[in-house]
């Protein structure tokens, strides 16, 4: 019987039930912190401050970035173990499986868990105050954005976490504060080289198209930007976690 | 099944571990992978499992890169490390989520193996001795059905009754299709189990024959003191005798000391390979 080498529906379903039981210990503490916090704080606020109890969302996102980035961190954390990356490198699952398996479960899984569980803690906290529950609220605040932008830069976190051995959390905010470092010294550099007055008459520009100059620039920028943030880095940083995990060794 | 050609590797720049090293083993046998501490046993496992990839040449597994880690190269091997961890479940749930990934997995077969090593199913793998842990291991190991098992001291941790019937099942456990590798310090627990033994020395295989020529050319002896000096091969001082190899000249097999032979291999490597590769000179 022929083997599919690539991608296989079933060998991918039993891959991440596998991860579950790996990481059972792990997760369900780290749930469970998680959601005690989510409860505190929306218990707390619908007792003690049962007034905007929808501003309680904003806590919500950022619970949902930290908890779902230190997740994405330690989900290949098997990989840089020398007593338990063999089992994970010899287990009879793709390449393109491991990856996708673990993006599954930290980020559509991790997503849907995390905001359906919220959502009734959210509920019960308007019974608690005994508010009409704002479910527009909930939905109409951002919430599409913040899940969206996770997504993207949560690749960046999976990445770092088959990249780095060690404190990948850590290691990944840091590389990603010296890019930030390095893009601005670079956009400032350009910025500099072509805007300030002597280049201004180097380049023979005009105080009229002056203006235009700077308006077309920073329209330009900022749909490139976007552009790079949406579309392209999310699928980059895949494709990048895709490589390093085949080349990965013990 | 396992072809290993012309392998480079090294893990510092400017030492390399093996040099343009080639082996060929086939199924149906067990080898006995022997050699001092740090002469690469381990890399060469790994590198026949896919955990390492070398810096040139190309470790093939039933004609396959084994390092493009394929799925259905993986599904069948199974390496048994020296130092491992397992998940904290049940010794049913890791099998039940496990064994879907290797198509000739067997339930009963491994509860068979379970009760020989005095295992319960329902026992948690984190509050298991090593020893326990490397007999479920060894167990599961072997109810995959994977043609390549790889052993990295299997032995190691096991108690006395353990090694027996770690002996007894292994040897049950091998068809025409199969090849077992095991690597070991403790040669005692190998023997009558192993049909080739391969050993490894400053990167390359020195040492490469089945048991049953070793046994028919060579006679390996507690004490070679009344023997003529040409017929010794290797001898070694000890407990006031003096143990040794000698050639077999005799029709009858010998039974092999893979300590000695260890240790001659090691010392005298080219009398040992010569008096193999040597053509019967029974004396009749």
């Amino acid at each position: 019987m022929s083997v599919n080498n690539i991608f296989n529906t079933q060998r991918q379903y039993n891959f991440i039930l596998r991860q579950f039981s790996v990481y059972q210990n792990k997760w369900t503490i780290a749930a469970a912190v998680i959601f005690s916090l989510l409860l505190l704080i929306s218990f707390g606020k619908a007792i003690l401050d049962p007034s905007d109890l929808y501003d309680i969302l904003g806590s919500y996102k950022g619970i949902f970035f930290f908890g779902g980035l230190i997740l994405t961190s330690q989900v290949f954390s098997e990989l840089h173990s020398p007593h338990k990356s063999y089992a994970l490198f010899t287990l009879p699952v793709s390449n393109l499986e491991k990856l996708t398996g673990s993006w599954l479960i930290t980020s559509p899984i991790y997503i849907f868990v995390f905001w359906t569980i919220s959502f009734i803690i959210y509920c019960s906290s308007f019974l608690i105050a005994g508010e009409p529950i704002a479910v527009n609220q909930f939905f109409s605040s951002g919430l599409g954005n913040s899940i969206a932008t996770y997504m993207v830069i949560q690749t960046i976190f999976l990445w770092g976490a088959c990249y780095f051995r060690k404190n990948n959390f850590m290691k990944t905010v840091l590389s990603l504060i010296g890019l930030f470092i390095m893009t601005g010294m670079f956009a400032g550099l350009l910025t500099f080289l072509m805007f300030n007055e002597d280049n201004v008459l180097v380049f023979n520009i005009n105080s009229n198209d002056y203006a235009n100059l700077d308006n077309t620039t920073k329209r330009l920028l900022e749909g490139t930007t976007q552009f790079l943030f949406w579309a392209v880095l999310g699928p980059y940083m895949l494709l990048m976690s895709y490589f390093t995990l085949k080349e990965r060794q013990v | 099944m396992v072809e290993l050609i012309n392998i480079d590797f090294r893990y510092k720049k400017k030492k390399p571990l093996f040099r343009d090293l080639n082996l060929q083993l086939s199924g149906g046998s067990i080898y006995g992978l022997l050699g001092k501490n740090g002469a690469g046993k381990t890399s060469l496992l790994k590198h026949i499992s896919g955990l390492l990839f070398p810096n040139g040449g190309e470790c093939l597994v039933n004609g396959q890169r084994v390092s493009e880690r394929l799925p259905e190269v993986l599904q069948d091997i199974y390496v048994i490390p020296e130092e491992f961890a397992l998940p904290p479940v049940s010794i049913d749930r890791y099998a039940r989520i496990n064994g879907l990934f290797y198509p000739d997995f067997n339930r009963d077969q491994l509860n068979h193996y379970l009760q020989e090593f005095e295992l319960n199913t329902d026992e948690k793998l984190s509050s298991m001795s090593y020893g326990q842990k490397k007999k479920f291991l060894i167990s599961f190991g072997l109810a995959t059905n994977a043609r390549l098992l790889i052993l990295d001291e299997p032995t190691n941790g096991l108690d006395i009754p353990s090694k027996s019937q770690f002996r007894k099942i292994i040897a049950s456990a091998l068809t025409e299709e199969k090849l077992m590798i095991i690597s070991t310090h403790q040669v005692r627990d190998l023997e009558n189990l192993i049909d080739t033994v391969l050993v490894l020395e400053s990167g390359q295989i020195i040492f490469n024959h089945n048991i049953a020529t070793i046994s028919e050319k060579l006679r390996f002896m507690q004490d070679v003191k009344a023997i003529p000096a040409g017929e010794v091969l290797y001898s070694e001082e000890g407990a006031g005798r003096k143990a040794g190899i000698v050639k077999n000249t005799s029709q009858l097999e010998s039974r092999v000391d893979l300590e000695i032979l260890f240790n001659g291999i090691i010392k005298n490597p080219a009398a040992i390979e010569a008096q193999l590769s040597k053509q019967n000179d029974y004396v009749c």
